[in-house]
Protein backbone atom coordinates (compact mmCIF):
# COMPACT_ATOMS: atom_id res chain seq x y z
CA UNK A 1 0.00 0.00 0.00
CA UNK A 2 1.07 3.50 -0.72
CA UNK A 3 1.77 5.37 2.49
CA UNK A 4 3.02 8.56 0.86
CA UNK A 5 0.26 10.81 2.23
CA UNK A 6 1.23 12.34 5.56
CA UNK A 7 -0.73 10.74 8.39
CA UNK A 8 -1.15 14.05 10.22
CA UNK A 9 -3.16 15.59 7.38
CA UNK A 10 -5.41 12.58 7.08
CA UNK A 11 -5.87 12.44 10.82
CA UNK A 12 -7.35 15.92 10.75
CA UNK A 13 -9.63 15.36 7.76
CA UNK A 14 -13.35 14.65 8.11
CA UNK A 15 -14.44 11.05 7.66
CA UNK A 16 -16.34 11.86 4.46
CA UNK A 17 -13.13 13.28 2.96
CA UNK A 18 -11.07 10.28 4.04
CA UNK A 19 -13.71 7.90 2.65
CA UNK A 20 -13.74 9.78 -0.66
CA UNK A 21 -9.93 9.58 -0.85
CA UNK A 22 -9.93 5.88 0.03
CA UNK A 23 -12.62 5.19 -2.58
CA UNK A 24 -10.39 6.93 -5.13
CA UNK A 25 -7.65 4.42 -4.35
CA UNK A 26 -5.63 6.22 -1.67
CA UNK A 27 -4.28 3.42 0.51
CA UNK A 28 -3.07 5.71 3.29
CA UNK A 29 -6.61 7.10 3.54
CA UNK A 30 -7.95 3.58 3.87
CA UNK A 31 -5.46 2.83 6.66
CA UNK A 32 -6.72 5.94 8.41
CA UNK A 33 -10.31 4.68 8.09
CA UNK A 34 -9.30 1.32 9.60
CA UNK A 35 -7.57 3.15 12.44
CA UNK A 36 -10.65 5.28 13.15
CA UNK A 37 -13.21 2.49 12.97
CA UNK A 38 -11.31 -0.53 14.25
CA UNK A 39 -12.29 -0.15 17.88
CA UNK A 40 -16.03 0.01 17.16
CA UNK A 41 -16.00 -2.96 14.80
CA UNK A 42 -13.77 -5.06 17.08
CA UNK A 43 -15.99 -4.29 20.07
CA UNK A 44 -19.07 -5.24 18.06
CA UNK A 45 -17.44 -8.52 17.03
CA UNK A 46 -16.35 -9.21 20.62
CA UNK A 47 -19.93 -8.84 21.82
CA UNK A 48 -20.99 -11.27 19.08
CA UNK A 49 -18.17 -13.83 19.38
CA UNK A 50 -16.80 -13.75 22.92
CA UNK A 51 -13.46 -15.04 21.53
CA UNK A 52 -11.23 -11.96 21.09
CA UNK A 53 -8.94 -13.56 18.48
CA UNK A 54 -11.87 -14.68 16.35
CA UNK A 55 -13.50 -11.28 16.79
CA UNK A 56 -10.35 -9.56 15.49
CA UNK A 57 -10.15 -11.97 12.57
CA UNK A 58 -13.76 -11.25 11.60
CA UNK A 59 -13.15 -7.52 12.03
CA UNK A 60 -10.22 -7.78 9.61
CA UNK A 61 -12.37 -9.70 7.15
CA UNK A 62 -14.88 -6.86 7.40
CA UNK A 63 -12.22 -4.27 6.57
CA UNK A 64 -10.95 -6.40 3.69
CA UNK A 65 -14.45 -6.66 2.23
CA UNK A 66 -14.95 -2.94 2.76
CA UNK A 67 -11.71 -2.24 0.87
CA UNK A 68 -12.88 -4.42 -2.03
CA UNK A 69 -16.30 -2.80 -2.30
CA UNK A 70 -15.67 0.76 -1.16
CA UNK A 71 -16.02 2.12 -4.69
CA UNK A 72 -19.63 0.97 -4.67
CA UNK A 73 -20.46 3.16 -1.67
CA UNK A 74 -22.71 5.95 -2.98
CA UNK A 75 -22.41 8.45 -0.12
CA UNK A 76 -19.16 8.84 1.87
CA UNK A 77 -21.18 10.06 4.88
CA UNK A 78 -22.93 6.68 5.06
CA UNK A 79 -19.63 4.87 5.62
CA UNK A 80 -20.22 4.05 9.31
CA UNK A 81 -23.58 2.37 8.80
CA UNK A 82 -22.38 0.63 5.67
CA UNK A 83 -19.34 -0.76 7.47
CA UNK A 84 -21.49 -1.96 10.37
CA UNK A 85 -23.80 -3.74 7.94
CA UNK A 86 -20.78 -5.40 6.35
CA UNK A 87 -19.59 -6.51 9.80
CA UNK A 88 -22.99 -8.02 10.58
CA UNK A 89 -22.95 -9.87 7.26
CA UNK A 90 -19.43 -11.17 7.89
CA UNK A 91 -20.52 -12.47 11.29
CA UNK A 92 -23.72 -14.01 9.89
CA UNK A 93 -21.72 -15.75 7.16
CA UNK A 94 -19.32 -17.05 9.77
CA UNK A 95 -22.24 -18.32 11.85
CA UNK A 96 -23.83 -20.02 8.84
CA UNK A 97 -20.54 -21.70 7.95
CA UNK A 98 -20.24 -23.02 11.49
CA UNK A 99 -23.86 -24.11 11.77
CA UNK A 100 -23.10 -27.65 10.71
CA UNK A 101 -20.50 -27.99 13.43
CA UNK A 102 -22.68 -26.58 16.16
CA UNK A 103 -25.66 -28.75 16.88
CA UNK A 104 -27.12 -26.06 19.10
CA UNK A 105 -27.47 -23.54 16.31
CA UNK A 106 -29.90 -25.80 14.44
CA UNK A 107 -32.64 -24.58 16.73
CA UNK A 108 -31.99 -20.87 16.54
CA UNK A 109 -35.11 -19.69 14.80
CA UNK A 110 -37.78 -20.48 17.34
CA UNK A 111 -38.08 -18.55 20.55
CA UNK A 112 -39.15 -21.66 22.41
CA UNK A 113 -35.99 -23.35 21.32
CA UNK A 114 -34.02 -20.27 22.31
CA UNK A 115 -35.49 -20.40 25.80
CA UNK A 116 -34.69 -24.10 26.03
CA UNK A 117 -31.12 -23.45 24.89
CA UNK A 118 -30.43 -20.72 27.40
CA UNK A 119 -32.27 -22.44 30.24
CA UNK A 120 -29.70 -25.22 30.14
CA UNK A 121 -27.07 -22.69 31.16
CA UNK A 122 -26.57 -22.38 34.91
CA UNK A 123 -23.84 -20.07 36.14
CA UNK A 124 -21.70 -21.40 38.96
CA UNK A 125 -19.40 -19.66 41.40
CA UNK A 126 -16.33 -20.98 39.62
CA UNK A 127 -17.52 -19.74 36.21
CA UNK A 128 -16.85 -16.16 35.30
CA UNK A 129 -20.00 -14.78 33.80
CA UNK A 130 -19.49 -11.39 32.28
CA UNK A 131 -21.51 -9.69 29.60
CA UNK A 132 -19.77 -11.49 26.73
CA UNK A 133 -20.17 -14.87 28.38
CA UNK A 134 -23.83 -14.21 29.03
CA UNK A 135 -24.30 -13.09 25.42
CA UNK A 136 -22.60 -16.25 24.21
CA UNK A 137 -25.37 -18.33 25.76
CA UNK A 138 -27.97 -16.67 23.54
CA UNK A 139 -28.72 -18.29 20.19
CA UNK A 140 -27.02 -16.38 17.30
CA UNK A 141 -30.18 -14.73 15.92
CA UNK A 142 -31.21 -13.54 19.37
CA UNK A 143 -27.66 -12.40 20.18
CA UNK A 144 -27.31 -10.30 17.02
CA UNK A 145 -30.61 -8.52 17.72
CA UNK A 146 -29.69 -7.80 21.35
CA UNK A 147 -26.17 -6.61 20.48
CA UNK A 148 -27.35 -4.33 17.69
CA UNK A 149 -30.04 -2.86 19.94
CA UNK A 150 -27.82 -2.24 22.96
CA UNK A 151 -24.29 -2.00 21.63
CA UNK A 152 -25.07 -0.08 18.47
CA UNK A 153 -28.23 1.70 19.62
CA UNK A 154 -30.14 0.58 16.53
CA UNK A 155 -33.94 0.63 16.34
CA UNK A 156 -35.84 -2.61 15.76
CA UNK A 157 -36.62 -1.66 12.19
CA UNK A 158 -32.96 -0.86 11.49
CA UNK A 159 -31.97 -4.24 12.93
CA UNK A 160 -34.60 -5.89 10.78
CA UNK A 161 -33.25 -4.25 7.62
CA UNK A 162 -29.60 -5.04 8.45
CA UNK A 163 -30.14 -8.67 9.44
CA UNK A 164 -33.10 -9.49 7.16
CA UNK A 165 -34.96 -10.86 10.18
CA UNK A 166 -38.70 -9.95 10.20
CA UNK A 167 -39.53 -6.95 12.43
CA UNK A 168 -41.83 -8.93 14.73
CA UNK A 169 -39.14 -11.55 15.26
CA UNK A 170 -36.56 -8.84 16.01
CA UNK A 171 -38.84 -7.38 18.69
CA UNK A 172 -39.34 -10.79 20.28
CA UNK A 173 -35.64 -11.57 20.11
CA UNK A 174 -34.69 -8.29 21.79
CA UNK A 175 -37.34 -8.65 24.50
CA UNK A 176 -36.63 -12.29 25.27
CA UNK A 177 -32.87 -11.89 24.89
CA UNK A 178 -32.79 -8.89 27.24
CA UNK A 179 -34.84 -10.78 29.83
CA UNK A 180 -32.49 -13.73 29.63
CA UNK A 181 -29.43 -11.48 29.90
CA UNK A 182 -30.84 -9.72 32.94
CA UNK A 183 -31.55 -13.08 34.54
CA UNK A 184 -28.04 -14.39 33.86
CA UNK A 185 -26.29 -11.23 34.98
CA UNK A 186 -28.41 -10.98 38.10
CA UNK A 187 -27.46 -14.49 39.20
CA UNK A 188 -23.83 -13.70 38.36
CA UNK A 189 -23.89 -10.52 40.45
CA UNK A 190 -25.57 -12.50 43.23
CA UNK A 191 -22.87 -15.20 43.03
CA UNK A 192 -20.13 -12.59 43.11
CA UNK A 193 -21.79 -11.01 46.14
CA UNK A 194 -21.88 -14.37 47.91
CA UNK A 195 -18.22 -14.94 47.10
CA UNK A 196 -17.25 -11.54 48.48
CA UNK A 197 -19.19 -12.18 51.72
CA UNK A 198 -17.40 -15.50 52.19
CA UNK B 1 -34.33 5.09 19.27
CA UNK B 2 -38.00 4.76 20.13
CA UNK B 3 -37.96 1.04 20.98
CA UNK B 4 -38.05 -0.06 24.57
CA UNK B 5 -34.60 -0.73 25.99
CA UNK B 6 -33.32 -1.59 29.42
CA UNK B 7 -31.13 1.25 30.80
CA UNK B 8 -29.22 -1.16 33.04
CA UNK B 9 -28.27 -3.37 30.10
CA UNK B 10 -27.37 -0.29 28.08
CA UNK B 11 -25.03 0.77 30.88
CA UNK B 12 -23.43 -2.70 30.89
CA UNK B 13 -22.87 -2.59 27.15
CA UNK B 14 -21.32 0.86 27.38
CA UNK B 15 -19.06 -0.31 30.22
CA UNK B 16 -17.99 -3.37 28.23
CA UNK B 17 -16.82 -1.22 25.30
CA UNK B 18 -13.08 -0.69 25.53
CA UNK B 19 -10.79 1.55 23.50
CA UNK B 20 -8.70 -1.03 21.68
CA UNK B 21 -5.19 -0.03 20.57
CA UNK B 22 -5.11 0.35 16.79
CA UNK B 23 -1.43 -0.20 15.90
CA UNK B 24 -1.20 -3.97 15.58
CA UNK B 25 -4.70 -4.37 14.19
CA UNK B 26 -4.19 -1.73 11.50
CA UNK B 27 -0.80 -3.21 10.55
CA UNK B 28 -2.34 -6.68 10.19
CA UNK B 29 -5.32 -5.35 8.23
CA UNK B 30 -3.01 -3.50 5.83
CA UNK B 31 -0.88 -6.62 5.43
CA UNK B 32 -4.00 -8.66 4.68
CA UNK B 33 -5.10 -6.17 2.04
CA UNK B 34 -1.66 -6.23 0.43
CA UNK B 35 -1.68 -10.03 0.36
CA UNK B 36 -5.14 -10.02 -1.14
CA UNK B 37 -4.08 -7.52 -3.78
CA UNK B 38 -1.06 -9.66 -4.72
CA UNK B 39 -3.22 -12.76 -4.94
CA UNK B 40 -5.81 -11.11 -7.15
CA UNK B 41 -3.02 -9.78 -9.39
CA UNK B 42 -1.55 -13.28 -9.72
CA UNK B 43 -5.06 -14.66 -10.40
CA UNK B 44 -5.63 -12.05 -13.10
CA UNK B 45 -2.23 -12.81 -14.68
CA UNK B 46 -3.07 -16.52 -14.70
CA UNK B 47 -6.39 -15.86 -16.41
CA UNK B 48 -4.77 -13.58 -19.03
CA UNK B 49 -2.03 -16.19 -19.66
CA UNK B 50 -4.61 -18.94 -20.03
CA UNK B 51 -6.60 -16.84 -22.50
CA UNK B 52 -3.46 -16.02 -24.52
CA UNK B 53 -2.42 -19.69 -24.65
CA UNK B 54 -5.93 -20.76 -25.61
CA UNK B 55 -6.10 -18.03 -28.28
CA UNK B 56 -2.72 -19.13 -29.67
CA UNK B 57 -3.94 -22.72 -29.86
CA UNK B 58 -7.19 -21.83 -31.57
CA UNK B 59 -5.76 -19.11 -33.86
CA UNK B 60 -4.68 -21.42 -36.78
CA UNK B 61 -8.16 -22.94 -36.94
CA UNK B 62 -9.81 -19.53 -36.80
CA UNK B 63 -7.51 -18.24 -39.52
CA UNK B 64 -8.27 -21.23 -41.75
CA UNK B 65 -11.97 -20.81 -41.16
CA UNK B 66 -11.78 -17.09 -41.93
CA UNK B 67 -9.93 -17.76 -45.16
CA UNK B 68 -12.60 -20.30 -46.15
CA UNK B 69 -15.40 -17.85 -45.34
CA UNK B 70 -13.75 -15.06 -47.32
CA UNK B 71 -13.11 -17.40 -50.23
CA UNK B 72 -16.71 -18.60 -50.18
CA UNK B 73 -18.34 -15.18 -49.80
CA UNK B 74 -15.81 -13.39 -51.95
CA UNK B 75 -17.17 -15.08 -55.09
CA UNK B 76 -20.37 -13.06 -54.85
CA UNK B 77 -18.86 -9.68 -54.11
CA UNK B 78 -16.02 -9.39 -56.62
CA UNK B 79 -17.39 -6.08 -57.90
CA UNK B 80 -17.87 -4.86 -54.36
CA UNK B 81 -14.25 -5.73 -53.48
CA UNK B 82 -13.03 -3.20 -56.08
CA UNK B 83 -15.25 -0.58 -54.46
CA UNK B 84 -13.83 -1.35 -51.02
CA UNK B 85 -10.25 -0.66 -52.07
CA UNK B 86 -11.23 2.58 -53.84
CA UNK B 87 -10.87 5.94 -51.92
CA UNK B 88 -14.66 6.21 -51.52
CA UNK B 89 -14.88 2.67 -50.19
CA UNK B 90 -12.04 3.28 -47.74
CA UNK B 91 -13.71 6.47 -46.48
CA UNK B 92 -17.06 4.68 -46.11
CA UNK B 93 -15.32 1.87 -44.16
CA UNK B 94 -13.79 4.44 -41.82
CA UNK B 95 -17.16 6.06 -41.19
CA UNK B 96 -18.75 2.68 -40.47
CA UNK B 97 -15.84 1.78 -38.17
CA UNK B 98 -16.19 5.08 -36.32
CA UNK B 99 -19.93 4.52 -35.78
CA UNK B 100 -19.27 1.00 -34.44
CA UNK B 101 -16.59 2.32 -32.05
CA UNK B 102 -18.92 5.00 -30.70
CA UNK B 103 -21.65 2.44 -30.12
CA UNK B 104 -19.27 0.14 -28.26
CA UNK B 105 -18.16 3.03 -26.01
CA UNK B 106 -21.77 3.99 -25.33
CA UNK B 107 -22.65 0.47 -24.20
CA UNK B 108 -19.59 0.37 -21.92
CA UNK B 109 -20.81 3.45 -20.06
Amino acid sequence: MNDARPGMMLGEATEATVVALAAAGDDAAYSELVRRRQSAIRNLMRRLCRDAALADDLAQQTFLQAWRTLRGLKSPTAFGGWLRKLAVNVWLQHERANRVEKASTQIVDTLEAAAEFTASFTPTLSEKIDLDSALATLPPNVRICVVLAYNEGMSHSEISSVTAIPLGTVKSHVTRGSARLRELLRSYQHDIGVRHVR
Amino acid sequence: MSDEIDPELTRLFVAADEALPPEQFVAEAVQRIRRNRRLSMVRRLCVVSAVVVAAAGVAPFVADFSVDVVRYSGGGIEGFADLLVSPIGAAASMVVGFIILRRVRATRR
